[in-house]
């Protein structure tokens, strides 16, 4: 085995010298301008591989405190470069207190640096600058991005399996035909996996589902992994989700970005009003759910916005949390004693004054409600990220948010490991 | 010859230098073609150019490809400094854009060599000390590097890695996806 190895070296070492006769070698060029080579290196990562390459090669670079420091200053501005050009999503590690050496292995192993983004599918040049936003993050697996600019256009990622799939377009003109007034596209896209609807034919196997809405009317379109193709279902004309005319024309965002529950329910909240549009995935219906009126109001309530998220409680039973002026909500389907109709009840809530974790020196804060899953709402403060039992309304600090001014801006989105797909195939 | 007049400053750069290869074959170039390498510039402001520059690092071969540069980014830096009053600000960012476009399609065009042209144009940039060429010509090979793996620089290059296979564990210990 070695001997072979030593043999091939030989022979390979007489072809270096041979061409070595009638043509300059890399070799002839001597330390400086190796180094002067070495210098043009993009990366870091870029110089140890080239470092790797043999002894010489390691050694020149090992030996010189001087040019190590040249790359570094070098490397510097470029890196700044590449931060402002195309900022992507940041991961944090959720539960910092509870150290799972497995967890971490899934962190480490992952790509959650989404290095797969600045790489077109099938194509090794470098892709054009682009701008994702995240549109969907939770518990599928897969990243949801979308460039709004370009396309527009999703990509989808999991950071865990480190795959990446094809980028999908998204059928704006589709979407747009046949419009009243004004257009708006929802900037969230939801996943629906096969495994959320108990299907055991293909694990694999998704239907993406995006909304826009005109002055009145809403219409979805859903995409198959099966066909790979969208389909685009007509305007639903039949839902009464606005008040009736003539509409604000400057208040052309109606809906609240979307959650969704378990087996793929979703739910948009109406701006300023008690209602609740919802799509029942399985038959693309829609209904309007009228909300009771929180207990406690301000008198301006109707002009803030506070959020609304669909989801289920421990036993996977559907609720809904909501965020009032005063507390929080938690809303489950129940049967009304007055009419004996079957509609949302106020079924538990908290009041923000009764949780020191919601308050900070002035007073009360903001809160972002991030979603619901199994039983547990994550919210945000501008300090804290939170959990809540919904069964105890216990809240439980999670971790201090992050600070700078990335985080400032940005939008948090809890990430759940997926079941490999492997895991849930059957034998 | 920093003193002379206009006058002279034309006669200056119509006088012709002969740039002499290993291979001893004559060049004649004018001084604005020549004074882009630093080595050369020196020799000529010592005066020690009279009956042609020898040059033994650099072969007829190279020499005509380093000249070919030279002539090119001589005329653009001539362009650059003669245009600079004679148009408008918007005209002149124009007529710049439009000449440094020509010239990285030269650039582009002139690094269209085999490996060897391209390690023997390294060394005589250095030797010759003309930055731009030794920029343009060491940035290729830096690119030609990018995104491959130990073996694949191996084998693009021809190395020979000696390493043992203790010392090669050693270095894949730390950076196994350096290989990957």
């Amino acid at each position: 085995m070695a001997g072979g190895r030593q043999r091939r070296r030989r022979r390979r070492r007489r072809k270096a010298r041979q061409s070595a006769a009638t043509a300059t070698h890399i070799s002839s060029l001597g330390d400086d301008l190796l180094l002067e080579i070495f210098l043009r290196l993009p990366s870091l990562a870029t110089l140890v591989r080239a470092a790797c390459t043999c002894p010489a090669w390691r050694r020149v670079v090992s030996s010189s405190p001087a040019f190590r420091r040249r790359f570094n200053a070098g490397l510097f501005a470029d890196i700044n470069d590449n931060y402002i050009r195309l900022p992507l999503p940041i991961f944090a590690p959720a539960d910092g207190s509870d150290v799972d050496p497995d967890v971490l292995a899934a962190i480490r192993g992952g790509d959650f640096g989404l290095t797969s983004l600045q790489q077109e599918p099938g194509n090794d040049a470098a892709p054009e600058p682009r701008r994702w936003s995240v549109v969907y993050c939770r518990d599928a697996g897969h990243l949801l991005l979308a460039d709004w600019d370009a396309g527009p256009v999703l990509a989808v990622v999991n950071p865990l399996s480190r795959r990446r799939l094809n980028n999908i377009a998204l059928p704006y003109e589709a979407m747009a035909a046949g419009r009243r007034g004004y257009l708006t596209f929802l900037r969230s896209v939801h996943w629906l996996s096969s495994s959320s609807n108990d299907d055991e034919d293909d694990p694999m196997a998704f239907r993406l589902v995006w909304l826009c809405h005109d002055e009145s009317r809403v219409r979805a379109a859903v995409f198959s992994s099966d066909t790979w193709d969208w389909r685009v279902f007509p305007w639903a004309e039949g839902v009464e989700v606005r008040a009736a005319p003539p509409f604000d024309e400057d208040d052309t965002e109606w809906l609240h970005p979307g959650t969704q529950g378990k087996g793929g329910m979703l739910c948009w909240r109406v701006r300023k009003q008690e209602r609740a549009l919802a799509l029942n995935t399985q038959t693309m219906e829609f209904s309007v759910w009228e909300l009771p009126p929180p207990c406690w109001q301000l008198e301006d309530w109707h002009s803030r916005s506070f959020g609304v998220v669909v989801g289920e409680t421990k036993d996977g039973e559907p609720c809904i949390v909501r965020d009032t002026a005063f507390g929080i909500d938690v809303l489950m389907r129940g049967v009304d004693d007055d009419d004996g109709a079957e509609k949302w009840l106020v079924d538990n809530g908290i009041h923000y004054w009764h949780v020191d974790a919601l308050f900070d020196n002035s007073g009360r804060q903001e809160q972002d409600l991030l979603g619901v899953k199994d039983g547990f709402l994550y919210l945000a403060t501008a300090e804290m990220v939170l959990l809540l039992r919904l069964e105890t309304m216990e809240v439980t600090k999670l971790f201090p948010m992050p600070t700078g001014r990335h985080f400032n801006l940005a939008r948090l989105y809890p990430y759940f490991m997926a079941w490999p797909v492997s895991l849930l195939l059957v034998a | 010859m920093a003193s002379a007049g206009s006058g002279d400053e034309k006669a200056a750069a119509a006088a012709m230098i002969t740039l002499i290869s290993s291979d001893n074959e004559k060049f004649e170039v004018t001084e604005a073609t020549a004074t882009l390498s630093q080595t050369i510039r020196h020799m000529i402001e010592d005066g020690c150019t009279d009956g042609g520059v020898p040059l033994p690092n650099v072969t007829s071969k190279i020499l005509a490809r380093v000249i070919e540069y030279c002539k090119k980014h001589a005329t653009a830096a001539a362009g650059e400094e003669g245009s600079s009053s004679s148009f408008s600000d918007a005209a002149f960012l124009e007529v710049d854009r439009a000449f440094l476009e020509e010239l990285e399609e030269f650039d582009d065009a002139f690094l269209e060599v085999d490996r060897a042209t391209l390690f023997d144009l390294i060394l005589a940039a250095n030797y010759l000390d003309i930055k731009g060429l030794l920029n343009l010509t060491c940035q290729k090979v830096a690119d030609s590097v990018k995104g491959k793996t130990p073996e694949q620089i191996r084998e693009m290059y021809n190395i020979v890695n000696d390493l043992t296979p203790e010392e090669e564990a050693e270095i894949r210990r730390e950076t196994q996806w350096a290989f990957e």
